[in-house]
């Protein structure tokens, strides 16, 4: 066997390193444990009912926002024919009146002369 | 004055503000042995060692109150450990202006210096070789060859793959090896 191995096989794992004093660690231990600062925790928040309850509202708002927007695009146009209803006409042209800047009697005259006609 | 340490019963107590301390005294006692050994394998100086040491707990204790038990405590305290020396070396290779790929000279220059260190010439010779491999490796073999840490166990202090552990480990052997060799 080669010098390599020997080495091994001398060390056997000993560093070879002393520590100063048989009672470095004991003292080391005081030493630390003498200037050791307050501990610091996180603060501790209560668990209130609304914090239990919260990720289920949430969620539920989740769902009904999803809902909601699933029900707009996929609901069908529900426009009405406006030429399917028979016209009324006597509400139809009371409308048209009250609706144009026309008088009534100006109108009235041009429904006689229709007829006339 | 004996103890029976109880990893379970000491991390309820670290969570537990009114007993946390008398705890970590425990933690103290029971891990900062081999923590130093740990710390003062790579960084030589005891003087140095103890400082990183102290940094290390003192790192734990500030954040003792956010601490789960999610890790075993050796595994967490080793990881503190670990940055702490790392720190501590790329602060002294700054200081003494070694290149990023450069050997740690200070080390070699600290490990003929050191009256802390009484092992004989194999021992002293093996040292040598250590502290000329990169600063990975260094950690790596001495976590599995003194402290005879399992690659799991360092795989889960470092975060390094256990493969990625064993090729580290392979090439320091090799290195060492080939210095020995070199300087016989």
């Amino acid at each position: 066997m080669g010098k390599k191995h020997e080495i091994w096989q001398q060390v056997d794992r000993r560093h070879g390193f002393t520590e100063p004093g048989n009672d470095y660690f004991e003292k080391f231990s005081a030493r630390l444990m003498d200037n050791l600062p307050e501990p610091e925790f996180p603060e501790q928040k209560p668990i209130t009912l609304w914090s239990r309850i919260q990720p289920w509202v949430y969620m539920a708002a989740m769902f009904a926002g999803i809902a909601l927007v699933v029900r707009i695009f996929t609901t069908p146009s529900t426009e009405t024919d406006l030429y399917s209803e028979e016209p009324c006409y006597e509400e139809y042209y009371e409308e048209l009146i009250w609706s144009s800047n026309v008088s009534d009697c100006a109108v009235y005259e041009y429904i006689a002369d229709v007829y006339e006609h | 004055m004996s103890y029976t340490y109880n990893e379970e019963n000491i991390v309820a107590q670290l969570q537990d503000p009114r007993r946390c301390r008398s705890a970590f005294g425990e933690v103290v006692r029971h891990y900062s042995e081999s923590l130093y050994w740990q710390i003062r394998k790579m960084v030589i100086s005891h003087d140095d060692a103890d400082d990183i040491l102290q940094n290390t707990f003192l790192k734990a204790w500030q954040s003792i109150g956010y601490f789960r038990g999610d890790a075993r405590i050796s595994t967490w305290l080793y990881r503190i450990a670990v940055n702490e020396t790392l720190t501590f070396l790329a602060k002294q290779r700054q200081q003494n202006n070694v290149p990023i790929d450069g050997e740690d000279s200070f080390l070699i220059e600290q490990l003929e210096s050191d009256k802390w260190f009484d092992g004989d010439e194999a021992q002293k010779l093996l040292q040598e070789a250590i502290v000329r491999l990169p600063e990975k490796q260094r950690l790596i073999f001495n976590m599995h060859y003194f402290d005879e840490l399992k690659y799991e166990e360092i795989s889960r202090i470092l975060g390094t793959s256990v493969g990625g552990l064993k090729a580290s480990y392979h090439h320091a052997v090799k290195k060492i090896e080939e210095y020995l060799t070199s300087n016989n």
